[in-house]
């Protein structure tokens, strides 16, 4: 293909990306945040999935915010003005710590209403067992006491109070003993502190950026304006704020680092400016193609993509440098390293497709990002280096240094060292096998900075907020079946809390029982509404003849009248605990369990497997589990891919060279699994990740031998500028705040520095099996 | 979180004290100080006989009941109310303790969580147990004295409290003897006490504070 040809090629590949990212922007850019789009569906039921999608989408938007301070009056005067700041900026659509006098009066109201449906399983049981007695008995020494009330009133229309104590009984759903509430303020006295407590719901979503910096300038403004108080959040926003702002910063010093390095190496190493444009330009050209590709094939990209994206300059560049060490030696390099980057690029790609077989978004983001990224690269300095002419001439300092390098690892050229190195493999498999699955959380995807954790645990040990992660789901085909279920599930779930192994739950019909029970507290009542269940009353003048009367009147008329799980639904009370019920899905109506402060697992998971209808989300353990077993497939599809370039290689050359080719490969990444197990205690995913990227810089290195026809010292020069690069671009990524990135530099840190100082062995053995002589 | 706030309308309205409005005597001496009244009742008699009528303004016929009320040393009093059914209430700086007749512990409408409650339990200890200097803080207090007895009005300058009760009337000579009420709905509440020496209640009421 002629020069001019191929630059039009070039342009045509230009043009079209740009089109694609064009059409993108179109439709808008969209980065995500979201650390659960990464993950893949963990629920075999795709409907225990959705329901887990439904309530971390409510669950995601909420906030809780404390108030150290030193007095009550100054916590409460804090959090009401703190609450309608909130509210006045519009970034929250309810504060749900507060009820206005309205918003309690409708909710008594609405239970009043319904009085004669509604009792507690434990009033219940009372009537059962010991009659109307126990009633009487608590309405009269309410009336008698000296600290007496305005129930009194309510005695003729509901002489057992019935109202009152359902509403006490729903209070009491959730208490934590050092509670207050002084002045419609949530108190808590903590260790010998005060706060107050304001959580919110958010109007736009937690991963809006904008959402995220108005929020936390609020709150930071905030803090600075009243200095006499302690301002203490937690909530998904500040987590994902924080995660958007690292991956952010991370993307720039590593993307600005390893760039930094490349054109230093290439000015140093070349000499010329045009070396160093056509290399940034085939890395711009790349990173374009992989941005483009991925957000058209996936909507979206993930910022955790673009993080590991960036690093992708590391590899990406070894073709140019290729081509440019071997311009030291000829005016046309590429039909001489045509071959050796068109392999490295096919066995790059080969692992990256193994990476894509995973059913799991995020690896496949980075798959698609990394193998388009490189075909971009790859097309470039094949397509368009020819175009430019370019006399290079490498200082011979340089050569001279990497040439000494080289030198110093070909005195361990002995066979019965690589014998050795066959050794390594095993040691390998031998310490993965002892590997815990525990080094594989999903926890390590986020980089959790460690005062917002500690606001975290100081707001948990106080306020009982529900476990997020961790909850029932049950299912059923109406409404009150659903009712139903969840009723019949509180017996199970009180054992459960006596065991200790959860501190307490939350559902729905804890404050709406389904008819059936309603209809049988309705006809357990018509037992207890006669003159002689009344008479003590009675006799004291607390119920005359004509509000008996009424009362039975009133009893008799509201037959059917049940409190609907719509009209609670509806209700003040029913609004700040929607999260409950998830509505309709698939056909089915479904609610959640809240659980809190969970102490043992596997009580629950038992309970869910009694029941056809209930499931039990654990989506952290589950995405860990499921982390350990994507690392234990990832392993063994590096494996299969081995096996493939190997067969490919074979084809090629001769099996011995296509074997010395991937000998340094997989020494140096069993190298690297033993560093990274020995001294930082664990090999998770993200370190198997790196592997895919030391076996395709590893392979590279031994093509561009196994393809030189003769020993020349600029093979070692690309090698080595290569290595120089990807140090550069890996080492900063071992700085990276996200437990996961750290891992996956670290593992590319000692997987490279192991295949950079193997090669030049390899490379001999590779030169003698080919035949090529010694100088 | 939530639950706890609607708890909040009906505790304010529980809590109400509903005493009487009527004033208790037609005294007329000279104004005085907290101090000398707090002074003389430090060497009251520990336990009293009460009767107690509210008058309660949806009920026809007022609501009446007596029992004891024991001043415990440790600033906790116990009010056991025995006609017309049995129930006791423990009242300290600390807690609230209410029992049924049969002496179980009962949950009903209790005011822990309640910072107006817990002001309006703690007036109550203040003027029962003779604490009456303590009253200033939330009160304007009118005091008028002669030799023998005194005379109090409690007039609420605090408006949590404001907000439940009107007035307090308060008199007395060596103990307290009558102490009135009234709400801000006009529900009124009349309390008599009478100082009595029966060692066998006193323990009994006392076994209340031991847990």
């Amino acid at each position: 293909m002629s020069i001019n040809l191929r630059f039009v090629f070039w342009i045509l590949l230009l043009l079209s990306i740009g089109g694609g990212f064009y059409s993108q922007l179109q439709k808008g850019l969209s980065v995500e945040t979201n650390i659960l789009r990464l993950l893949p569906t963990t629920e075999v039921n795709p409907f225990a999935e959705e329901a887990f999608e439904r309530f971390s989408e409510q669950n995601f938007k909420k906030v809780i915010l404390t108030i150290e301070a030193p007095t009550v009056e100054e916590a409460i005067i804090s959090s009401k003005s703190l609450s309608a700041q909130l509210l006045q900026s519009g970034l929250v659509s309810s504060i749900d710590t507060q009820l206005s006098q309205q918003d309690q009066e409708a909710i008594a109201q609405l239970y009043f209403k319904h009085r004669f449906h509604l009792l507690s399983d434990a009033d219940r049981a009372l009537f059962q067992q010991q009659g109307s007695e126990p009633f009487i008995d608590a309405t009269l020494q309410l009336v008698y006491s000296p600290l007496s009330s305005q129930l009194i009133s309510l005695l003729p229309k509901d002489p057992y109070l019935l109202s009152y104590r359902y509403l006490q009984d729903v209070t009491d759903v959730s208490n934590s003993p050092q509670r207050q509430l002084v002045d419609d303020v949530i108190m808590y006295r903590h260790q010998g502190k005060i706060y107050s407590v304001v959580s919110a719901t958010l109007q736009a979503s937690p991963f809006d950026s904008q959402a995220q910096q108005q929020l936390t300038h609020q709150l930071d403004d905030f803090q600075q304006d009243s200095p006499n108080i302690k301002l203490l959040y937690t909530g998904a926003i500040f987590y994902a704020h924080h995660a958007a702002a690292s991956a952010k910063s991370e993307i720039s010093t590593i993307g600005l680092g390893s760039l930094i390095g490349v054109i230093l190496l290439l000015v140093l190493a070349f000499k010329s400016i045009r070396p160093l444009v056509l290399t940034l330009t085939s890395l711009g050209t790349g990173v374009f193609l992989g941005f483009t590709v991925t957000h058209l094939a996936f909507g979206s990209i993930h910022v955790l993509t673009l993080v590991f994206g960036a690093s992708l300059i590391g590899v990406a560049v070894d073709y140019s440098f290729h081509y440019f060490a071997s311009a030291n030696e000829s005016r046309r390099p590429l039909k001489h390293i045509l071959g050796a980057i068109t392999l490295g690029l096919v066995s790059s790609v080969i692992g990256y497709a193994a990476l894509f077989s995973t059913p799991f978004p995020g690896l496949q983001q980075m798959a698609v990002f990394c193998a388009a990224g490189l075909i971009g690269a790859f097309l470039t300095v094949t397509l368009l280096f020819d175009k430019v002419n370019v006399n290079v001439n490498s200082p011979k300092a340089i050569t001279t240094t990497f040439t000494f390098l080289s030198r110093f690892s070909l005195t361990f050229r002995h066979p019965t060292f690589l014998l050795a190195l066959t050794a390594l493999p095993v040691i390998a498999v031998i310490l993965l096998s002892e590997v815990e699955d525990d080094n594989d959380n999903i926890r390590q995807l986020q980089s959790i900075p460690p005062e917002l954790y500690q606001q975290e645990q100081t707001i948990q040990k106080m306020v009982a907020s529900p476990a997020t992660n961790q909850f029932f789901v049950v299912q059923a085909d109406t409404t009150d079946e659903l009712l139903n279920q969840l009723g019949s599930l509180n017996a199970d779930l009180n054992t459960l809390v006596d065991r200790n192994a959860i501190e307490g739950y939350k559902h729905i019909a804890q404050f709406v029982p389904s008819r059936q029970v309603q209809d049988k507290n309705y006809l357990l009542l018509s037992n207890y509404l006669d003159r002689q269940s009344l008479s003590p009353l009675i006799e004291l003048g607390l119920l005359n003849r004509q509000q008996l009367l009424s009362l039975v009147d009133n009893y008799l008329s509201s037959n059917g009248n049940h409190l609907d799980l719509q009209d609670w639904l509806q209700s003040p009370l029913g609004q700040r605990f929607s999260y409950l019920w998830l509505g309709e899905i698939e056909n089915q109506v479904a609610a959640i369990i809240t659980l809190h402060n969970i102490h043992n697992l596997e009580p629950l998971e038992t309970l869910a497997d009694k029941h056809e209808k209930l499931y039990f989300i654990n989506k952290v353990d589950k995405v860990s589990a499921m982390f350990t077993e994507y690392r234990e497939k990832a392993l063994f599809m590096l494996g299969l891919a081995l096996v493939a370039i190997f067969l490919l290689l074979s084809l090629k050359y001769s099996a011995l060279i296509a074997g010395l080719i991937l000998l340094a490969p997989i020494a140096a990444s069993s190298l690297a699994i033993i560093v990274n197990i020995l001294v930082a205690g664990s090999f998770n995913l993200f370190s198997t990740l790196a592997l895919f990227l030391v076996f395709g810089i590893g392979v590279d290195y031994g093509l561009f031998y196994s393809e030189s026809k003769k020993r020349s010292p600029y093979i070692v020069l690309a090698i080595g500028l290569s290595a120089i690069t990807t140090f550069l671009s890996f080492g900063l990524l071992s700085l990276s705040q996200t437990p996961a990135i750290h891992a996956f530099g670290l593992t590319m840190l000692t997987g490279i520095l192991s295949v950079f100082l193997l090669s030049p062995i390899f490379g001999h053995h590779i030169y003698r099996a080919q035949g090529v002589l010694d100088e | 979180m939530i639950q706890r706030i609607i708890t909040l309308t009906i505790l304010t309205s529980t809590l109400l004290f509903v005493f009487g409005s009527q004033s208790v005597s037609a005294f007329t001496g000279d104004s005085c100080d907290l101090k000398q009244i707090t002074q003389v009742l430090q060497s009251q008699e520990s336990l009293h006989q009460f009767s107690q009528e509210k008058h309660i303004k949806v009920l026809a016929n007022p609501l009446k009941s007596s029992g004891y009320l024991l001043l415990a040393d440790n600033d906790a009093v116990v009010w056991q109310t025995l006609k017309p059914i049995k129930s006791t209430t423990v009242i300290s700086e600390l807690e609230f303790k209410q029992f049924n007749k049969n002496d179980q512990p009962v949950s009903m409408p209790t005011n822990s969580d309640n910072q107006t409650s817990q002001l309006i339990s703690s007036t109550f200890l203040s003027i029962l147990s003779g604490n009456l200097n303590s009253l200033n803080a939330n009160f304007e207090v009118e005091a008028l004295c002669d030799q023998s007895s005194w005379d109090i009005r409690l007039t609420p300058t605090n408006p949590r409290i404001k907000r439940m009760i009107k007035l307090i009337q308060i008199d007395g000579s060596g103990h307290i003897e009558h102490l009135s009420f009234s709400e801000a709905n006009d529900d009124t509440t009349k309390l008599l006490f009478t100082p009595v020496s029966e060692p066998l209640i006193k323990k009994q009421l006392g076994s209340y504070l031991v847990d």
